[in-house]
């Protein structure tokens, strides 16, 4: 009875037959409770596995990821400064080229209500409308028209003032260069859509956009204003048609400054002339006259075909078919090849480039760069005209440096290259990594680049390049005066006055290079217009001035150690240098 | 007993809800504020940007160069005035044969009179 009520009450609970089993179970209900058991603990797995999955990610959403700094505000950055053109600075970090904000007015003419009211105060904020224009303008009825582009902070102030419905600003970024025409040849400029349409603007036009980190340039800003200073001051005293000059690290071949003029104001390039527009450094290419005669000169010395205690007699005049090659001051004797550099000599400069031969001479003036296009990151770089074919009479020319025009950055890369012992490194307008190390092509022998520099200085000392000489600084270098060509003739009277020089000349570290298109003489060049008398002084006034900006030490005891002397017979002075 | 325990429980439960409400509305007003300074920081950065293009138009070369030469009187520096530490003069010897230094007035007395 026990038994059978007490299956009533549990009807799947344990049987219960007497004390001694406890639990037995049959069949099917053992079954039925085994289902029940292995379906909750899977159920509850199931969710202890969920809420072990949702634990763990609160711990870490709240504990590991707190690290992180939240969202940043650049989600809203919707701003003027949205479409960016990264910044262009000079090696000292000073900005050339930068972005700005600027607001652009625009109009819904139908939400305009009194337009002719409107209009006549708006022709007094910007002055370059009319009434009339902006009456015609509000006076449409489009729902669109631009009054402005990029109008200056305090219009915008006063635009605003006006609190006339229908008015609208749009940001626009303009492209903004705070040192205007003294580096816009360089820098050159961007378009409305700031497209970069000249100079390191266009010729980097895939870096700058888009990005935000500065571009350095090699350039220092300090030295561009003293070569641009120098350079128009003579160009006003000789009434020179135009300018252009450089300044080079004769060791990483950077162009620390590079000045042409005249020059142009990069904001508004379409009013400007084209000679202006016109980079006479590196586009432009002139015959050069006597400054080649450091690069034949340099290739007697380094191919052993001369010494410097040879020499020629340059008494005679060197006729060739209908030309006649003469000197400027002629000596009428012996001279020695030091004598001829100083000197200036052209027949002793021809007797020396003859003696190579035509194949070596195009062959040297090829290594040193003079014979292709200057390598530079500019789009305007100007190629060299070479004589074709280059007969006997190109090679008696080229020798002292007519015949084959160049540009002045291929001239002061190749002089870097003959005084900095002798290795070619291509010119460069980028900041050189210090990290990185240089290379360079060796063009001429360390021996022969010490003699080119020996002999420079000596033409700063006591030839033809005497007004270069900045005290201290142990200048040498290169005069260099030539014909210009008018047409297929040379004309007389219009010139090319140049210096190429480097400076300190025991380790040089910078090439000076300054160039005068048509200079006339004046009474203080007692009537000469000679790269000696105009261009000289250009480069002795930048050195004297950049030198102890870029901290190169003067030096009192001028000549005594510094730079190498040999047992030369330089006729000049007599004896005595000579014996020294 | 259990009753007790529910009542805790209760007012944890409560508790929570009240701390989690307020956290939540605390958050939302600090992400506001985070903003808001985010926004001034780029107001900032821009101001910062324009200051910047000022500043180096402001320190054009020539005009630097003229604002010197009207109110410092200032020339570029010449060769002749940098002079090296091997070209200074020697101290001129005490005729007394005193050490130099030896005394403060024999210092004073060897340190050179005019200045170069």
């Amino acid at each position: 009875m026990t038994s059978n009520s007490n299956r009533f009450l549990r009807p799947c609970g344990p049987t219960v037959y007497g004390p001694e089993p406890l639990v037995q179970l049959d069949g099917t209900l053992k079954q039925c409770l085994e289902i029940g058991r292995t379906r909750l603990l899977a159920a509850s797995l199931v969710f202890m596995a969920a809420f072990l999955v949702i634990g763990l990610r609160l711990i870490d959403l709240s504990l590991l990821q707190e690290i992180k700094e939240p969202r940043l505000a650049a989600v809203s950055r919707t701003t003027a400064l949205e479409s960016v053109r990264a910044d262009i600075v000079d090696r000292n970090g000073i900005v050339l080229a930068t972005t700005l904000p600027t607001a652009s007015l625009y109009a819904n003419p139908r939400q305009v209500l009194d337009s002719p009211g409107v209009a006549a105060r708006l022709a007094t904020i910007l002055p370059g409308l009319s009434e009339a224009e902006l009456l015609a303008k509000l006076g449409s009825d489009r729902a669109f028209v631009w009054l402005k582009r990029k109008l200056t902070p305090r219009q915008q102030y006063e635009v605003n003032r006006l609190g006339v419905p229908g008015l609208y600003f749009q940001h626009e970024p303009d492209r903004v260069y705070p040192h205007g025409a003294l580096t816009s040849h360089i820098v050159g400029f961007a378009n409305v859509d700031n497209q970069g349409l000249a100079g390191i603007e266009n010729a980097f036009e895939a870096k700058l956009r888009g990005s935000t980190e500065p571009l350095q340039l090699s350039l220092d800003l300090r030295v561009q204003h003293i070569l641009a200073d120098e350079l128009g001051a003579a160009m006003a005293e000789f009434n020179a048609i135009g300018a252009a000059g450089l300044v080079l690290d004769a060791e990483t071949g950077e162009v620390v400054a590079m000045a042409s003029l005249p020059s142009f104001d990069p904001s508004r390039p379409a009013t400007q002339s084209d000679t202006a527009r016109f980079n006479r450094a590196s586009l432009g290419v002139y015959e050069m006259g006597s400054v080649f005669k450091i690069f034949s000169t340099a290739q007697a010395l380094d191919q052993g075909v001369v010494g410097l205690r040879d020499g020629y007699d340059v008494s005679q005049p060197i006729k060739v078919a209908r030309y006649t090659i003469t000197d400027f001051k002629p000596k009428n004797r012996w001279l020695s090849i030091p004598e001829i550099f100083i000197y200036s000599s052209n027949i002793g400069t021809v007797h020396m480039a003859m003696e190579s031969g035509t194949r070596a001479q195009q062959a040297f003036l090829g290594e040193l760069g003079l014979t292709r296009a200057a390598r530079i990151e500019l789009p305007e770089v100007g190629e060299p005209m070479l004589p074709s074919p280059w007969r006997e009479i190109n090679t008696m020319t080229i020798s002292y440096g007519h015949g084959l025009a160049v540009s002045p950055l291929q001239v002061a890369g190749a002089v870097a290259a003959v005084v900095n012992g002798g290795e070619l490194r291509p010119t460069t307008l980028l900041k050189h990594d210090t990290r990185k190390r240089l290379i360079g092509h060796r063009v001429l022998s360390q021996r022969a680049s010490r003699q080119m520099r020996w002999l420079m200085r000596l033409s700063v000392q006591d030839g033809t390049g005497r007004l270069a000489d900045a005290p201290g600084y142990l200048v040498g270098g290169k005069t260099g005066t030539a014909d210009k060509l008018n047409g297929r003739r040379y004309a007389k009277g219009a010139r090319i006055a140049s210096f190429a020089g480097a400076f300190p000349m025991d380790q040089p570290r910078y090439v000076v290079f300054a160039m005068l298109d048509e200079p006339k003489g004046n009474k203080s060049t007692h009537g000469y217009a000679t790269g000696g008398w105009i261009a000289a002084p250009v480069v002795r006034g930048v050195i004297e001035r950049m030198a102890p900006l870029l901290g190169i030490e003067p030096r009192q005891a001028d000549e005594t150690e510094s730079v190498e002397r040999h047992l030369i017979p330089v006729n000049h002075k007599g004896p005595v240098l000579a014996a020294n | 007993m259990n009753k007790l325990a529910a009542l805790v429980w209760l007012a944890a439960v409560a508790i929570g809800a009240l701390g989690l409400y307020h956290v939540k509305y605390e958050v939302q007003r600090l992400e506001e504020e985070l903003e808001l300074e985010h926004q001034s920081i780029l107001k900032y950065q821009e101001a910062i940007h324009i200051l910047k293009a000022e500043w180096s138009y402001l320190n054009q070369p020539a005009r630097i160069a003229d604002l010197s030469k009207r109110h410092l009187g200032l020339a570029p520096l010449t060769a002749k005035q940098v002079v090296q530490f091997d070209e200074l003069p020697m101290r001129r010897r005490q005729a007394s044969g005193n050490l130099p230094g030896s005394t403060l007035k024999a210092q004073v007395a060897g340190a050179p009179r005019s200045t170069p």
